[in-house]
């Protein structure tokens, strides 16, 4: 039986809009449903799976680090990609080499790969189906 | 190349319908669409469930409705937003995001707005 696979590319920088934590639930209910994925990131969404992202302390809330709980993107790219390893699913996360270099954004979180808008289109070719969530 | 016969089609439309007028564009498609004989979905997400309410729904949005557009809300979104369900207007109904995921699994062309 052929297995279904979706692509997603996004567009948006980490802790900038809405639609990257809408993406994620997507990819999320993807996994659920038994669905491999594929995330072409582009433009400032190559900055979703940086390593080197750190939560803070919020010293209006008088808060530490770890009380304030800050969300992380690289942590919401982690746990996908962990789902889909633990349900034998595949995901390949791909980041624009070109949108890399030019943010200085090198240093992603295992599991994901520099690529090209050619792999976005080799992604698109095979999947099932693709949705562009474009910046606003 | 052989024309591919579009079944369904969906729009997820993001942005608040009143600060962000260009969200009409996207009910115009679906309309023509619909009278084309495709059956269209607009799924409201985010911002763009603030046009749900009762009362403040754009007219464009109403016009969709009384096309024959299937108009769904984000219930995460409305939640999230505060809407209870009573305060839905009239054509709108709550449905899950992951919906979304289904359309496209089945090979339906999905837009993004």
């Amino acid at each position: 039986m052929t297995r279904t696979r979706l692509t997603f590319l996004l567009m948006d920088a980490p802790f900038e809009s809405s639609r990257t934590a809408t993406a994620m639930r997507l990819i999320d209910a993807a996994l659920d449903r038994g669905i491999d994925v594929n995330i072409f990131a582009y433009e400032g969404a190559v900055g979703l799976p940086l390593a080197a992202q750190t939560a803070h302390a919020n010293a209006v809330h008088g808060r530490d680090a770890t009380e304030e709980d800050h969300p992380l993107p690289r942590e919401w790219v982690a746990a996908l990609r962990d789902k889909a390893v633990e349900r034998g699913l595949a995901f390949d996360w791909v980041n624009c080499g070109l949108c890399v270099e030019e943010r200085g954004a090198a240093g992603s979180i295992e599991g994901t790969r520099r690529g090209t808008p050619a792999d976005f289109w080799a992604m698109a070719a095979a999947s099932t189906n693709t949705l562009v969530v474009a910046t606003a | 190349m052989e024309r591919a016969e579009m079944k369904r089609l969906m729009i997820v439309e993001t942005r608040d319908p009143i600060a962000t007028p260009d969200a009409a564009w996207g009910t115009g498609l679906l309309i023509e669409a619909r009278q084309a004989g495709t059956a269209c979905t607009l799924m409201l997400a985010e911002n763009g469930t603030l046009g749900a309410r009762a009362g403040a729904s754009p007219s464009w949005l109403v016009a969709a409705a009384d096309a024959g557009i299937e108009i769904l809300a984000d219930a995460f979104a409305l939640a999230e937003r505060g809407i209870p369900a009573e305060q839905i207007a009239t054509g709108i109904r709550s449905a899950p995001l992951a919906l979304i995921v289904d359309r496209l699994a089945a090979g339906d062309p999905v837009l993004w707005r």
